[in-house]
């Protein structure tokens, strides 16, 4: 994997983790008969699904760091 | 910045998304939260945001989140950081517990996990002021008359105020200086049946000897050139009251004999008049001196001594009652952060210990003026060790500290001519050398200490341009 595409794997699973969290709030904040929370719960699986795809289709390398 | 009673986050990531995540979190927690893209930006504001914790993100342009956390650390050596990174090693990991991260945690970011940190920091931040609160209110319970001590000495100190007070005419209290003798000898008057009259204070080392006789005891119009009026001496006026002779031990020979008969016949002559009057004043004394050792070498009257030290009071310095340190530290910080309008509400563990540890040579004098000191240093809600440490540098000798400003002397136009000299040619040199009183003192050809000593009699303020 050259570093460009680590990079930009890394780069997706950061925005990945800014929705998921943001969703995260978003679904604490509501009680279980608030009709959005289940909407939420739809984006924050997509999300973690997004996730697992991307985690699977870059293989773990030793990044170097700096 | 910030001013509410609300920690602060700072989060430090180049993704605005991730901070506004961060941002958004960390608020429904009460925290308040700055959010900056960098290290160097985060580097210059981090002193004046004064954070409580710091969430910095590992992989930065610039400075990388280690080097950041390191610096941070130098300058707010109390706040809690916490490193995040989408490329976890161990090795990134070791590094950043050895610098005393709090946790390291991975993108995408556990939100249970930063609630831990977060949670983790206003506890630490809440027990420390908790512990300061109780430390002030049992401060209060042991209070006595201004006094603090819980220790066994100062308790003892206190019954023994207590179960005298109604009956002693005559106390002697020794004790190094910030010590409390002062507020002794107010215990002393507070307690006793006197209490709703006068208490009266002379401090003996700021009065020119040759005025001495007519300051205790007054004098007569004509009496000596410059009499103009007949005046009442303090022995009069503390009349049926307290009369307290701070540094007695400066007090000249030829005065402790008449201040002898006064002690102990209650009779007092004006200057310059033949007629004895009676008073009945209640005499309290306060050295850092030895009397005993000075009246065996013939410079203090034995027979006063003797008079005096029938009910003598010896205050223990501080640095032998060092477990009242924190209930003394609680006390004038809480009143500190009040009168002076700070957010202050603790001290840091290390700032304690440093407290707790120091050699205190001026008594709780200097520990509460380290304390003032170090209030009006701190930006932030708890005291650290730089503020303390800071602060017990910065501290001025204890005997400048104790300046007590001088009896009037008006109706001696001689002495007040050279001392005026004195104090000219003194402010002279220290403004020459910009206050600083080493380079003084070897202008005038003196100790640093007289050089003190004369700043402290003549009342020249010793600050020349700037302090040393």
């Amino acid at each position: 994997m050259t570093g460009r595409r680590c990079d930009w794997v890394h780069e997706l699973k950061n925005q990945i983790g800014i929705i998921l969290g943001f969703t995260e709030i978003l679904i604490a904040e509501r009680d279980t008969a608030d009709p959005h929370r289940r909407d939420l719960m739809e984006i924050h699986a997509a999300a973690t699904r997004a996730l697992e795809l991307v985690a699977s289709r870059a293989p773990i390398v030793p990044t170097p760091l700096e | 910045m910030t001013t509410s009673d609300r920690p602060v986050l700072l989060a430090i990531d180049d993704e605005a998304g991730m901070l506004a995540l961060v941002e958004r979190f960390a608020r429904g927690l009460e925290f308040d939260v700055v959010t900056l893209p960098d290290g160097a930006r985060a580097l210059q504001t981090v002193e004046q945001i004064h954070p409580d914790a710091v969430l910095v993100d590992l992989q930065l342009p610039g400075m990388n989140g280690l080097e950041i956390l390191r610096a941070i650390r130098d300058r707010v050596p109390t706040c809690s950081v916490a490193l995040m990174t989408g490329h976890a090693s161990v090795d990134t990991a070791i590094e950043a517990v050895k610098l005393g991260a709090l946790d390291y945690l991975t993108k995408p970011l556990d939100l249970n996990r930063l609630r831990d940190v977060l949670v983790t920091v206003r506890k630490g931040i809440e027990r420390r002021q908790t512990k300061l609160q109780i430390d002030a209110d049992v401060a209060r319970q042991f209070e006595f008359h201004g006094m603090i001590g819980r220790s066994a000495v100062m308790q003892e100190l206190f019954d023994a105020i207590r179960r005298l007070a109604p009956h002693v005419r005559t106390v002697l209290i020794t004790g190094e200086t910030g010590t409390g003798k002062e507020l002794v000898a107010r215990a002393f008057h507070k307690v006793g049946p006197r209490r709703d009259k006068r208490f009266v204070t002379i401090n003996c080392s700021a009065v020119v000897d040759n005025l001495f006789e007519s300051e205790l005891f007054g004098h007569q119009r004509g009496a000596f050139t410059g009499a103009t009026e007949t005046k009442v001496g303090l022995f009069e006026h503390a009349n049926g009251g307290t009369l307290f002779l701070d540094e007695i031990g400066e007090l000249p020979m030829s005065v402790q004999a008449k201040l002898l008969r006064a002690v102990e016949y209650g009779e007092i002559q004006r200057v310059g008049s033949l007629e004895t009057k009676r008073v009945d004043v209640r005499v309290i004394g306060a050295t850092n001196r030895d009397l005993n050792a000075e009246a065996a070498a013939g410079r203090f009257r034995s027979d006063l001594y003797y008079r005096l030290s029938i009910m003598e009071m010896a205050l223990p310095p501080l640095r032998e009652r060092r477990e009242d340190v924190a209930l003394l530290t609680a006390a004038f910080l809480r009143e500190c952060a009040q009168r002076m309008d700070r957010p202050v509400t603790g001290v840091t563990t290390a700032a304690e210990r440093l407290l707790q540890d120091a050699p205190w040579a001026g008594n709780v004098r200097e520990l509460r003026n380290v304390i003032e000191r170090a209030c009006l240093l701190s930006d932030g809600k708890l005291l650290n060790e730089r503020d303390i440490t800071a602060a017990l540098g910065s501290g001025r000798s204890p005997r400048a500290a104790e300046q007590a400003p001088p009896i009037a002397a008006s109706s001696q136009p001689k002495s007040m001519l050279l001392m005026e000299a004195q104090r000219a040619e003194i402010q002279r040199v220290l403004n020459l050398v910009n206050g600083n009183k080493t380079a003084a003192a070897r202008l005038l050809g003196v100790s640093r200490r007289s050089l003190y000593r004369w700043i402290e009699r003549l009342d020249t303020t010793g600050d020349g341009a700037a302090q040393e």
